[in-house]
């Protein structure tokens, strides 16, 4: 016959571990089908998409004499600037936060550069984040640019805040 | 004391058991979890409030000039359950299943400068609110496809608010007449500009115009305004009478590399404008002269 003492201690260990096993369990069981549901309507890739279009649209000049819009077209390098990208967004009050740098032949330009350095390093944990290069063309140096474009922003919910 | 055998049938058939019963418990939460999405209203209500915000980006996406009409009509079917109500404020969309409903859902979208988004509140009473988007220049507007409040008109261009600055009038006493005989109506205006209109009964494109602002600095930009304004009139004219027009615009135009055009006067850079309707203007006095007076009101408009 064993010893008390060696029962109880079993017993003991035995129940810690059932219930931290118990735990993991109702844990899991929780989770797994919020996960899967939260992926399943995730549409930060196609956010990320559209946002990127309305920022290369910017990126473009218009014709005095048909009025048509050359998108993905520079007339001349220093026509780059912080302003177009400034245009294309209005985040003020806005839940959503977001965040470019853009890069074109070594010039940069930001929306909201305070928010861009402070979550860049966090991504892609706690922010999102996407790099995509896409071509521009420089009408005076007959030239294709890359110009690399940098979005990080904190992901919403859909219900819910930051 | 157990015998051998017992102890090792205990030793399967115990953890098989809790096994069993904690997947049990695993499928009868899924069960419950997927029988709340069918019964309730929430995983619909977060796909449109992620759906529309998305809609909407990519609306605000598209190069700033130009006409877009975008009908969200996924509730055509009867796939969704509900009738939902919609707020749109700046930069959210807030989805209600019905009129009062608690557990409203949030969905965001990102405004850009410079084009206004109307913001607008559709309470679900009876029929079902299929929002209606529609982008005009510089606004954005919101309606309900089944109750519409916003006459839109896809032939009306929104117009520069440059000021034509000479006088520009509707020149010679017989003018109107001409026009309702369908005659050349051209006309030197003040010394500051040119047109030649043509309302053509009895023809498909109803309206022809040549504009020629004589201000060096900003010809085309002059002209443009002013046939802008007038093809707008236009099309609003037509629209009165009930014909529908199936395109309008207004080209640019240089004659010395275009060669000989039906307007001789036409000097330097000018803008074309053309109006098309499928349906022929064959009546004077119910078609024409309606069109007539709506082409006149436009001139007023290019002045202001």
């Amino acid at each position: 016959m064993r010893n008390r003492k060696a029962v109880l201690a079993e017993g003991v260990i035995f129940w810690m571990i059932y219930i931290a096993m118990t735990g993991v369990v109702i844990f899991l069981i929780r989770a797994i089908p919020s996960t899967v549901y939260s992926q399943a309507t995730e549409t930060f890739g196609m956010e990320n998409a559209v946002l990127t279009d309305r920022v290369y649209n910017e990126v473009a000049w218009e014709s005095p004499l048909t009025q048509r819009e050359y998108i993905g077209e520079l007339p001349k390098l220093s026509d780059w600037d912080t302003k177009r990208i400034n245009s294309a967004f209005d985040t003020l009050g806005a839940p959503r936060q977001l965040s470019f740098k853009l890069t074109l032949e070594g010039k940069e330009a930001y929306y909201d550069e305070a928010f861009y350095k402070r979550a860049k390093p966090l991504s892609p944990v706690r922010y999102k984040s996407f790099v995509e290069k896409r071509p521009v063309w420089i009408v005076e140096d007959k030239k294709i640019a890359t110009l690399e474009i940098d979005q990080v922003f904190a992901p919403v919910p859909p219900g819910g805040m930051v | 004391m157990f015998s051998k055998k017992a102890s090792w049938v205990g030793l399967v058939l115990h953890p098989l058991f809790e096994t069993a019963i904690a997947l049990g418990i695993v499928l009868l939460y899924l069960l419950w979890f997927i029988h709340g999405i069918g019964e309730t209203a929430t995983y619909e209500k977060r796909f449109l409030s992620t759906d529309i915000p998305l809609l909407m980006d990519s609306i605000l996406a598209m190069p700033q000039k130009g006409n877009l009409y975008a009908l969200y009509n996924p509730q055509r079917s009867t796939d969704f359950s509900t009738n939902y109500s919609f707020s749109f404020l700046k930069n959210q969309v807030i989805i209600m299943a019905g009129p009062t409903d608690k557990k409203q859902v949030t969905g965001y979208y990102t405004s850009k400068p410079g084009i206004y988004v109307q913001e607008k509140q559709f309470i679900a009473k009876d029929a079902m609110i299929v929002p209606l988007f529609i982008l005009q220049g510089n606004d954005l507007w919101i309606d309900n496809a089944n109750k519409r409040e916003f006459a839109y008109n896809r032939n009306i261009m929104p117009c520069s608010d440059l000021r034509f600055p000479g006088t520009l009038s509707i020149q010679g006493e017989n003018a109107a007449a001409q026009l309702l005989l369908g005659q050349r109506w051209a006309v030197k205006s003040g010394g500051s500009g040119a047109f030649s209109m043509q309302i053509k009964p009895g023809q498909e494109t109803v309206v022809k115009a040549y504009f020629n602002a004589e201000q060096p600095a900003d010809q085309l930009a002059q002209s443009r305004r002013i046939a802008c304004e007038v093809a707008n009139a236009a099309v609003r004219g037509l629209d009165k009478i009930g014909i529908d027009v199936a395109g309008s615009a207004f080209i640019p135009i240089n004659p010395k590399h275009t060669g000989s055009t039906d307007d001789d006067f036409l000097q330097g850079l000018g803008v074309l404008l053309e109006i098309y309707t499928p349906e022929k203007l064959d009546n004077v006095q119910t078609q024409v002269t309606p069109l007539a007076l709506a082409v006149g009101e436009g001139v007023q408009n290019a002045k202001s």
